[in-house]
Order: structure tokens, then sequence, then C-alpha cells
């Protein structure tokens, strides 16, 4: 009896030879189909360090990762740690459940800030990390890695853009910088199982994307209809 | 099950109570407690120069100069005891306190439980380990049997685990043990009766019309021919325990150890209360006098009581490595209680998934590390004012549960970062400008007016901007001020700017 090789869905251990790589066995959908169709298993990989590199922290990485973490969003809580301003808990609250936990940590010293890490993705508690680190070492980032590989914790780091020279043990690592026109321009740096691609430019760009509402609640108007409508325009 | 008891006799407790162990290195070797004028307790070097208990104070100032006396401390006497017997409480609950001196476990269930006798005994000894008195530890088949076996003189056998050898070795015990005995000393002592075994072949019907049916049922007790009526020991409602090590403590690594031992005879509590805490308190003494400083406390909680040695253990030793301290340590002290009741156990068959344990676990250690401060919950407010509504709490102060969110109706487009206070924006050519180039308006505005209850009105217009770099600010416009309103080139000069920025987009 043979076996169709052309089987839709293969062992996640056996891939084809066109791919580069096995994809990662378990992804969290991102919500960007236009992202979502470059990244390998078309979407944020679990058990793994994901890096951004961007030049102003806090400027595309939270309307990149918002529909992502609306799906997550709930007991387990989401964290936030040391960004760049003061998180607006609305702002990241809107679009989740009612329940959803959002935890703001401040640590004073980069050892408390890795350890917190550790501790957050070791435990197996949180349903996303978000940590934002300027300053960090290769070695530390490996550990954060090792850590993630068991954790069923989507992990991801903010660094400077100018790290994207350094070496990094993320599997994938984003290049997040914001074009002169307010959209985000993704570059894929580096990405494990996937093949080199272009940047793309994924559409709308924080504060004009339309957020995605919970399903009890009506769908926001799009403030650019508002635009459309004529009503700043004469302001500008 | 066969009964087993073990009694834990504290010989030196008077001694113990008087002087901590630290302190009798530096004190001479002959001790003894007095109470009322009389010699309550000796040491066995009191012991050997000749001081013998109900003497007289006088008397053994008189035969040895050197004697170290004191008054007795019967609270202090308390305390030990009952931290001994909080200990026990892992080995069995079932525990009797009969005498001052005196603890009584049964300890037949128990030994099935560790798996045989010996594994107990290193249990026991485990529990004592700490424990700053000196304790004799015997076994019988019955209580007062353990008890007498206790109370032999050094040297004698004191475990015995079957019937016939406990009656052998209880046969050659002198009678004045049991306390019975001691009204017809001198008619025992007439008769020739040296043991107790002696005292059991007396004629019975003798015995009871002459000594009363007590020291029969004595007898009886203790060779285990009749069950001792005995009242458990139930643990105070509080917990409270005080360990003073050997040496003061100078480090971290030292303090964490003692705070364990401190720690086992809580969870020793809880499981004897059948409860959990969620808070407990570790206080430390220092030192008194001139350069003494006052106790110090360190308060440690978790988020959700918990009973476990584990869960308590991870988050005080966290709070203990961030604790400076400032002087050597004398003495620590755990306190908590009363004890919460613990959840029903789950009924459902598998796990339930939405129990949150793991991510409160985490929280407590994030807490015991970071600082409460650190680690910060929402608590939106009912307000539209957007620096109002965007409140941020340390997770011990926040609400548990769903917060309040803002009134119906309210937009619900709030960029993720929000500046603590607004920053004013320049002016240029009549339109908000950052670092000298217009920002060009993309969505608004969105009015805003309110707070005119509180006398001053804030009217605003939020709009979503973009500065020359492509980032997306959230800026407002300030109503009801003349400037802003004109396009008039160089009249921002002239008064404040009405534009503000108040967040970004990301």
């Amino acid at each position: 009896m043979s076996v169709s090789v052309a089987s839709p869905a293969p062992h996640p251990a056996v891939w084809r030879a066109t791919q580069a790589g096995p994809p990662p066995s378990r992804v969290l959908a991102t919500g960007h189909p236009e992202l979502a169709a470059h990244l390998p298993g078309r979407g944020w990989p679990y058990h793994c360090l994901i890096e951004f590199l961007t030049p102003r922290p806090g400027r595309s990485e939270a309307s990149l990762l918002q529909p992502a973490l609306a799906q997550v969003a709930g007991n387990a809580p989401i964290l936030l740690v040391q960004p760049p301003h003061p998180p607006c808990a609305q702002g990241w609250l809107a679009p989740w459940p009612a329940d959803a936990r959002l935890w703001w940590l401040q640590p004073a010293t980069l050892a408390d800030t890795l350890w917190a890490l550790n501790q957050a993705v070791r435990s197996g508690a949180c349903a996303a990390v978000l940590a934002w680190l300027p300053e960090v070492t290769e070695l530390a980032l490996r550990r954060l890695h090792l850590a993630a590989q068991a954790a069923p914790t989507l992990l991801v780091v903010v660094r400077p853009w100018a790290c994207r020279r350094q070496n990094s043990p993320a599997p994938l690592r984003l290049g997040l910088l914001p074009g002169k026109a307010g959209e985000t321009e993704v570059h894929f740096l580096k990405m494990r199982g996937g093949r080199p691609v272009q940047p793309i430019v994924v559409a709308g760009g924080p504060g004009v994307a339309p957020v995605p509402a919970p399903a009890s609640s009506t769908a926001m108007p799009s403030p650019l209809a508002a635009l459309a409508g004529g009503g700043p325009g004469a302001l500008a | 099950m066969k009964a087993l008891w073990l009694a834990l006799r504290m010989p030196t407790l008077g001694i113990d109570a008087v002087w901590s162990r630290r302190l009798r290195s530096a004190l001479p070797e002959a001790l003894a407690v007095q109470e009322q004028n009389r010699i309550w307790q000796v040491n066995p070097a009191a012991e050997r120069l000749g001081i013998a208990i109900g003497m007289r104070t006088a008397d053994a100032r008189a035969r040895s100069p050197s004697l170290l006396m004191a008054e007795r401390q019967p609270a202090r006497e308390r305390e030990l005891a009952e931290a001994v017997a909080l200990a026990m409480q892992a080995v069995t609950p079932q525990l009797a306190w009969p005498a001052d001196d005196l603890l009584l476990l049964e300890v037949g269930g128990s030994v099935r439980l560790f798996g045989g006798v010996r594994p107990l005994i290193r249990e026991v000894r485990h529990g004592l380990a700490g424990q700053p008195l000196d304790t004799v530890m015997a076994l019988a088949p019955s209580a007062r049997g353990a008890a007498l076996l206790g109370r032999a003189r050094r040297g004698a056998r004191r475990r015995v685990l079957s019937q016939a050898s406990l009656r052998r070795e209880l046969d050659r015990l002198p009678w004045d043990l049991l306390p019975e005995a001691l009204p017809h000393a001198e008619w025992l002592d007439n008769l020739g009766c040296r043991t107790l075994g002696g005292l059991g072949r007396l004629p019975q019907a003798g015995l009871r019309r002459r000594a009363g049916e007590e020291l029969l049922q004595a007898l009886e007790e203790a060779y285990g021919a009749r069950p001792q009526p005995l009242a458990w020991w139930q643990p105070p409602a509080h917990f409270r325990q005080r360990f003073e090590p050997f040496y003061p403590l100078l480090e971290v690594p030292q303090v964490l150890e003692v705070a364990g031992l401190l720690l086992r005879q809580l969870c020793a509590w809880l499981a004897a209360r059948h409860g959990r805490v969620g808070r407990c308190v570790l206080g430390f003494h220092y030192e008194s006098g001139r350069a003494g400083r006052p106790p110090d406390h360190l308060p440690v909680a978790l988020a959700e009581p918990d009973w476990q040695f584990d869960a308590w253990w991870r988050v005080l030793a966290e709070a203990l490595q961030r604790h400076a301290l400032p002087a050597p340590v004398i003495a620590l002290e755990l306190s908590a209680g009363p004890a919460l009741a613990r959840p029903k156990p789950s009924e459902t068959l598998f796990a339930d998934p939405a129990d949150d344990r793991d991510a409160l676990a985490l929280l407590d250690l994030l807490v015991a590390r970071l600082g409460a401060p650190a680690v910060r919950q929402p608590a939106p407010q009912p307000d539209y004012r957007p620096e109002r509504a965007n409140v941020w709490l340390p997770v011990s102060e926040a609400p548990h549960g769903v917060a309040v969110f803002p009134p119906p109706g309210m937009p619900a487009r709030r960029p993720p970062w929000l500046l603590d206070a607004p920053q004013p924006l320049s002016v240029v050519a009549g339109r908000p400008a950052r670092e000298g180039v217009p920002l060009r308006l993309l969505a608004g505005p969105e009015r805003l007016e309110t707070a005119w209850w509180e006398g001053r009105l804030q009217a605003r217009d939020y709009f979503v901007a973009q500065d020359a770099n492509g980032d997306r600010c959230w800026i407002f416009r300030e109503r009801g001020t003349s400037v802003g309103r004109g396009s008039a080139p160089g009249m921002e000069e002239n008064d404040a700017s009405p534009w503000w920025l108040h967040g970004w987009f990301g």
C-alpha cells in the first residue's frame, strides 16, 4: 500500500524538500492575512522567542499583535514588561473579553526584568508576555528562548533596530519600520522554516486599522469613514 | 490496627525555658529553676553537686555558691512545649498533653503511614531537630506505659512494641514513678515492695482496700489492660512561634534555614486545623541594649491562601532574599492566623481549565521579588477624561475580578500608550506641530465635555495625528480658548498653545 505524498497534513516532523524546515508545531493566528501568508505555519509561533526590532519602540508592535492577543486574552494574564510608555488600559482591554487580565511589570533592574520574564514564561500561567528590552545580552535571550520551549506562552521581545546585526537565538526576527505614511513595514530578518521574502506593508497601521471588536459588541465605525465624510478635513 | 503510643518527655523543660541554648555556653554549668523558694528542676551538673528537687533555695545556695538559680517561667515553658506539640502534628493528629512536660502521641496508624517504626522515629526526630529543648522518647503499646518508660532512669530500655516486653520492662521500674503510689510510699516500703512488678504481685483485694481504686486503675492502664482516657490536644486558633538559634544570624541563607523550620511548623499547624492562610508575618528580633534595635516585621502574602509548604516557601524565600539584615538576628518569629477554610476538592473528573492557581502563584512570586508597586493591574474608572479613566494600581490594591469600565456609549478607541501628563505642542501655520513639522490629522474629532460639575470644564477635541516620521499620536485641542481658532501665523507666540499630545498609537 502506498502512502500519498501529497496528503494535505503530513506529520509535523515530515516536510517537503521544497520547504526550508518544519513549520512551528503550534501557532497563533496573526489577524493580518498579508503577514500570515509569509510566516511559517501562518501565525505567531509558540514555544520560541519572537523578536521585534524597531527604531522607535512602541510605535508599531501593539497594533501588529493586538488581533492575536485578543484571541488569547482571558483568565491567563498578558504581561507588559517595561513598556516604553505608560500603557492605557482601555486601549489594550477594549477589544478583549471582559475578564481579560493585563499586568504591567516595571522591574527596577535588568536582572529583575530577566528574572521576572523567566518566571512568567516558565510558570506557563501567562497567555502572552511582551517585553521591551533595550539592552540585553545574547546569552539572556538564549535563556529566554530555552525557557519558552516548554511554555504555552507567546513570548515577544522588542529591541532597538540597531540590534539587527547582532546574533540572536530567536527563530523569528521581524524588523518593524514605520513608513512615512504611517503604515508598518515588516522586514523578515530571520525566519526558521520560511523562505526569504521582501519586506511587506501591513495595511492600516496603528491607530487607524479597525479595532477588532469582541463578538458581543457592535463593531466600531472606522475613523477613516469619518475622515472621508469630511469632518476633520477642514481642519487639516 | 495495633495501638502504639509514643511519649515525648521534656526532662529539662524548666531550664530550657529560662536559659536559651545560645546563652548556655556563657553560663556556669550547674543550673536550677526554683518555684516558691523550692528547687523545681535541676540539670545533671547541679545534681552532681547534690542539689535535689524540692530543696529550699537557701539550702541549695549554701551547698553550692556557684549554682545559678532563676525563677520558673511557666508561660515560656508552655510556648516551648506547644512548639513541640505543633511539630508533632505532622506525625499524628492524635496528641494528648496530660502533664506540663509530657506529650503522648497515638502513633499506631502513623507506623503504617510512614512504613515502620524506624521511619516514624526518624520523622519525629526531624520534627524535633529545630526545637530548643531536650526530649526523651519512649514507645509502648499503652499510653501510661510509654509515659513510665519515658520517666525511667537513664539507660533503661525505652522502646517496646509487644505487650510481653512491656510487662517485662515495667516490672523492673520502681513504683515511685507512678504518682498514684506516692501517698502510700511508707506502707509499700515497709512491705519491701520496690518495683511496679512487686506492686502487681500484691493481693489485689488488699491493695484495693488499702490504696483505693486509683492505684489499681493506674497499674492496669500502664500494663495495657485498661484504656487510659485522654483528651486530644487542639492546636491554637492563631499561629505564633519563635525560634532562637544557638548563634546570631548574620546572613540571609542562615535566616532562610530558620524560616524554613518555622514554616514547617506553620504547615503542621495548618494541617492540624485543616485550614489555610493568605498572610503571615515574619518578625526579626535583634540584640537589645544600647546598640539594640526594635524588632522588624516582614509581611508575606499570597494572592490565594494556601497550606502547602512549597507554595509558601517560594514566596517567603524570594521576600527574604530581598530583605536586608540591618543587624544580627537573635530570634525569628512567625505568626499567622486565623486559619481559613480550605476549598472543597474539585468534583469534576478532569482539572478545571479556568483554574487560575498558576497565575496567582506567579503573581505572588513577582510581587515577592519586584515589590508590589512594580506589578500593576488596570483599575479603569468610569470617567471620560482619559487620564482619569486610566488607573493602574499595584496588584495588592487593585480589585480582584472585573474592573468598572467606562460608561456605555464611550468611544472605545484609545491608544495603547497614554502619557502621564499631556505635553504641549507647538503650533506652526495654525496647525499642531512636533519638532517644527506640522502634524497631519487623520481622524477625529472625538469631542469630550466633562468635569463641569467639578468647576473645571474640560472641553477637548481628540484627533489621531501623524508626524513627519509616520508615527501616529493622539492629540487634543482645548476648546474654549481663543488661540488655535484663528489661522493667523505667529499668534501662538502670544499665548499658550491649545494643542496637547496625550498618547501614542503603536
